[in-house]
């Protein structure tokens, strides 16, 4: 099982090395949202602190779904899921091997660029330790959540937008919790603790969606 | 073998009997193995060869090999794999540079490194020349000197030298 899961880490993080940059579109779309809500709340530095948490995880829960419709659907389209599924090997491994690889190389940018961009915003240095464990805590079910729209719609072209659609309302808990998280000030706050629930929750619904979605679309 | 006319079933046929397909009416049943499986529940692996071929584009040769054997890229197996698809001198290559028959030529060199004693190809001589049916033909003689066992789909003519049995599929059309 661990042997299939480092493969399968290893192989798409090999990937995305070669995939032109694709892994960055997350990482750039985040920075550019943060640039422009700088300038559109202006320089009241008092008001930009109070929202900037909201607004990083907002900026962050947009980017982790960008570049995620390829997670599945280049398996299916070139016969690799086919061949892991004959291989006799676990799909459930697949599938969380797939979303780990995606969080290490498209969540992992976002969430080191996270403090200078809740600093540029006005915040507080002294509260980005715990915006980056809140992000820690709640992005395996950001990606999680993500995965499992794209497997839903692995089998569709141009499937982003409906990924968004899909995996939005399903993101409004981790985005409430987190941004609550972060305003508690502190890593034992309730918010902190709902927002682990639920990425708990997501390690265990996430993968077998995804897993049943992705042996649909293969009958 | 398996032989029929466009739309016939082979392909369905095959992807039911690989566990691929499991939405069909009727029953399944075979021993393989000494381990039986029914209704397409596999208890092992099988080299498979499809339509697609399983191979990552961006990958090299050995790459996509190491991957799929779970080997190191400089494990003698796969080089042997490649040498015995006519394929060691693009060893580095990355797939999206090879030529259609020579993805198709990796595609054989992944199922010789799947060492299970199962196969089942769908059209294995797609887009290979004559010497390339050849080759198909010599890996089914080794496969089945090896005591190994191949279910295989094909319009052309491949002609195996170990016993073979052949069912041809009737195409159904409603009245």
């Amino acid at each position: 099982m661990m042997s299939q899961l480092k493969l399968i880490i290893f192989r798409d993080l090999l990937l995305a090395t070669r995939s032109g940059g694709n892994w960055a579109q997350g990482s750039i779309f985040f920075i550019l949202f943060i640039m422009l809500a700088a300038f559109a709340l202006g320089p009241d530095q008092a008001e930009r602190g109070f929202i900037a948490p909201a607004l990083v995880w907002l900026a962050v829960t947009f980017a982790s779904q960008l570049s995620l419709s390829q997670l599945f659907s280049e398996d299916l389209n070139d016969g690799s899921l086919e061949c892991w599924i004959t291989d006799n090997r676990s799909l459930s491994i697949y599938v969380i091997g797939k979303v780990f690889s995606h969080w290490i190389s498209n969540f992992a940018p976002i969430l080191l660029l996270s403090p200078f961009a809740a600093v540029m915003l006005g915040a507080d240095i002294s509260s980005a330790p715990i915006l980056i464990v809140s992000l820690l805590v709640g992005g395996p079910a950001m990606v999680l959540i993500g995965g499992m729209a794209s497997a839903l719609t692995a089998n569709l072209r141009g499937a982003g937008l409906l990924i968004v659609l899909i995996s939005g309302p399903l993101l409004a808990s981790p985005l409430i919790f987190g941004v609550g998280a972060v305003q508690a000030g502190t890593i034992n706050s309730v918010a902190m603790k709902l927002l682990g629930a639920i990425s708990l929750f997501s390690l265990v619904l996430g993968p077998l969606i995804s897993r049943l979605a992705l042996k649909i679309h293969l009958e | 073998m398996v032989r029929g006319a466009n739309g016939s079933g082979k392909t369905s046929l095959l992807r039911i009997i690989a566990g691929l397909n499991t939405s069909y009416s009727g029953q399944l049943q075979h021993r393989y193995n000494n381990k039986r499986w029914l209704n397409g529940a596999t208890s092992g692996s099988i080299g498979w060869l499809g339509h697609k071929s399983g191979l990552k584009q961006d990958l090299s040769a050995t790459q996509n090999l190491a991957f799929w054997s779970n080997k190191a890229e400089q494990h003698p197996e796969i080089s042997q794999a490649l040498q015995k698809v006519g394929l060691l001198n693009m060893q580095q290559r990355p797939v999206h540079t090879m030529s259609a028959g020579q993805k198709q030529r990796l595609a054989l060199a992944r199922l010789l490194l799947s060492n299970s004693p199962l196969w089942i190809l769908d059209e294995p001589s797609a887009n290979l020349d004559s010497d390339g049916r050849k080759l198909i033909e010599a890996l089914l003689q080794q496969h089945s000197q090896q005591g190994g066992i191949a279910i295989i789909a094909s319009h052309d003519n491949i002609n195996p030298t170990a016993p073979t049995s052949y069912i041809k599929l009737e195409q159904v059309t409603a009245a």
